[in-house]
């Protein structure tokens, strides 16, 4: 019996001892990855608005694929304001960054920045969108041409004569000028031999929906006959739907968009939506992201494409983008786990 | 000798050094929780004045340049310059998080800026140029706007990483604590087993001594404790020898009391013999007694017959 109580003994102060060192392990081991070692790459990613939904997707995909590769990532957001935009980066400079992702409000006044940033030695990679006249060292992007392309062929496809109207996007951006271009491509053949007529030709103030709405209601109510929208991106896809919705035309007038935002993917189950242009923003993000390390560390990242920034062609990475409808939908965004099945079709049943 | 009282002491060690060691663990574990946040939040507030420190600097500056001659003024730029870089260096050995000192080296470099910025002027004003002073001070400003964005940054890396060590900490603290109830709870079965089996020990032989005890009350002295029982090495083994070797004495007497009882016995024959004898002996002096009583009686009578006689004569 005396053993037994020595056993006892012997194991509850092995047993307290554990439990404490195990204790001191989990609490003294810092929460955060490698506490130990600083990161030594440092990236600033200055976003111009983080007010949409997919610019917080990129943000949140940037992050995650830049720190995966060791790096710190600093995010600052803009809100629409070029000034703002111009300021942070400044900051960024001042804390000497390694390398500036920067996706502008203002394709052009961002350029400033960009040569005071040449000057302090950092590198800058035009994210999304181009920066105009700087001579950035990288620029990744989605083929914004392809996108334009795809706009007008998902209408082309359902509806190839009549009024079409054009609702471009943000004059300060130059995908807007891309996609527009891209679209072109496509109608001119058309507007040519007179099947197509362009009835509404416009760019969208910061990519508004209001703008979109007040656009084709305004052009609706004048009387005018509308055959097809192509709308530039998703959002001011949905104020041209709302302004159709009025004259009882939603369904009826096929209209274009681009982003896949959750709320376009249920409009096109629905039947509102005619297609959306799927920009996979994971490959984006992460093509980025090893980009900016790749630079960082002084290597020369592979372009796939050069682009006329103004003055000079700028090595360039395009991410295919991909043409979504209703038939395509489930194999492509929900495949991906860009929305869930529930999300895009929870309002079907609503609706029927 | 392993004795009950030995066991007993056993149990209770063994309890009181589970219990006490769990709270110790716990105690423990409160302990490097509270010393952590301490440790973050002393480290936030040195950060947080880095902003007042640099705000100083360039006010310092702004001063200093305005009296270019007066050298005391000088003299608090360099004493507020070394305070800051000093706070940086001690901030440097102390921040844990590495999004936090990736934040650091940002904010360093901006007051670097903000110091380059400072110290060219001030060079200049020595060297009699006035030229650019303004420039430098109104640099300097803006990256003192830098400095107050990135610190605040700074800070919200900090308390990020610290939700993040309380939120690490409470897991630690929720295991621990369970762990250390299943073992207290496992350590209760495992006495209330050695109780129950301890206590049938103890009990069966007291009931076996008991059982004897009455039947030596019922006064069958001959009853003998059993091996088993006076072999045991704790208290009830002592009872049962001291019992038996009681028993055995208490039979020795007896044994003596017999002896002496049938000695008594014999005597009491041998008296009662004499007593017989005496009692023979004294009838036949009752008897001689009694013969003699006649004879004077007699003698007596005779005594008044030969007065009477004498009379009558």
């Amino acid at each position: 019996m005396k053993r037994a109580n020595l056993i006892i003994l012997l194991g509850s102060i092995i047993f307290v001892g554990l439990l404490a060192y195990l204790a001191n392990y989990f609490l003294t081991k810092s929460p955060t990855v490698s506490s130990d070692n600083t990161p030594e790459i440092r990236i600033g990613f200055s976003l111009g608005d983080l007010r949409e939904e997919r610019w917080q997707k990129d943000r949140d995909f940037f992050v995650a694929a830049a720190k995966k590769l060791g790096a710190y990532v600093q995010v600052t957001s803009a809100n629409s304001d070029a000034t703002l935009q111009n300021t942070q980066v400044e900051n960024m400079i001042s804390q000497k960054f390694d390398v500036i992702v920067i996706s502008p409000y203002d394709s052009e006044k961002i350029a400033g920045v960009v040569i005071l940033a040449h000057k302090s030695n950092i590198k800058v990679i035009s994210y999304d969108r181009l920066i105009k006249n700087a001579k950035v060292d990288f620029y990744v992007s989605f083929d914004n041409i392809k996108v334009g392309n795809f706009e007008a062929q998902g209408i082309v496809d359902v509806k190839n004569s009549g009024n079409f109207a054009y609702i471009g996007g943000a004059p300060t951006d130059n995908n807007s000028t891309l996609l527009k271009k891209g679209s072109m491509d496509i109608l001119d053949p058309l507007i040519k031999d007179g099947s197509v007529k362009l009835v509404v030709d416009k760019f969208m103030i910061d990519w508004k929906p209001e703008e979109a709405y007040i656009t084709i209601k305004n052009y609706l109510a004048g009387g005018g006959k509308l055959d097809a929208i192509i709308a530039a991106n998703d959002g001011t896809a949905y104020g041209a739907i709302n302004a159709l919705k009025e004259f009882q035309l939603d369904g009826k007038v096929p209209v274009s968009g681009q982003d896949a935002e959750l709320s376009a993917c249920q409009r096109i189950i629905q039947g509102t939506q005619t297609m959306t242009v799927y920009k996979p923003i994971t490959a984006l993000a992460n093509k980025a992201a090893s980009i900016a390390v790749e630079m960082a560390t002084g290597k020369t990242p592979i372009a796939n494409n050069e682009t006329n920034d103004g003055q000079s062609e700028i090595p360039s990475f395009f991410i295919e983008p991909i043409l979504v409808t209703k038939s395509n939908i489930d194999e492509t965004i929900i495949k991906d786990g860009f929305h869930t099945k529930s999300e895009v079709y929870q309002n079907t049943s609503i609706i029927k | 000798m392993n004795s009950i009282r030995n066991k007993i002491q056993n149990a209770l060690i063994i309890s009181i050094v589970v219990i006490s060691g769990c709270a110790i663990v716990i105690l423990y574990i409160n302990q490097i929780i509270i010393s952590q946040t301490q440790k973050v939040i002393n480290t936030m507030t040195k950060e947080h004045s880095l902003i007042s420190q640099t705000n100083s600097l360039v006010q310092a500056y702004n001063n200093a340049i305005k009296s270019a001659n007066d050298s005391q003024l000088t003299t608090t730029y360099q004493t507020t310059r070394t305070e800051l870089l000093n706070t940086i260096q001690v901030l440097k050995t102390e921040v844990v998080s590495s999004e936090s000192r990736a934040t650091l080296i940002g904010v360093e470099n901006t007051i670097s800026k903000v110091i380059q910025e400072c110290d060219t002027g001030i060079k200049e004003v020595q060297n009699n140029d006035f030229s650019n002073i303004s420039n430098h001070y109104s640099q300097a400003n803006i990256n003192n706007d830098f400095v107050y964005t990135n610190t605040q940054t700074l800070i919200q890396k900090e308390l990020e990483y610290l939700s993040l060590t309380q939120e690490k900490s409470k897991q630690v603290y929720t295991v621990s604590t369970l762990i250390s109830m299943a073992f207290f709870v496992f350590i209760i079965l495992i006495m209330v087993i050695y109780a129950s089996s301890f206590s049938k020990q103890l009990v069966a032989p007291v009931q076996n001594l008991i059982q004897v005890t009455q039947e030596i009350t019922a006064g069958n002295m001959n009853k003998s404790i059993g091996e088993d029982l006076i072999n045991q090495k704790n208290e009830i083994g002592v009872l049962a020898k001291s019992f038996a070797i009681m028993v055995d004495t208490i039979n020795a007497k007896i044994s003596e009391l017999n002896t002496s009882n049938q000695e008594l016995t014999a005597s009491k024959d041998a008296i009662q013999a004499s007593r017989d004898a005496l009692e023979i002996s004294n009838s036949q002096l009752e008897k001689l007694n009694s013969f003699m009583t006649n004879r004077e009686l007699k003698m007596i009578e005779l005594k008044e017959k030969i007065t009477k006689l004498e009379s009558n004569t």
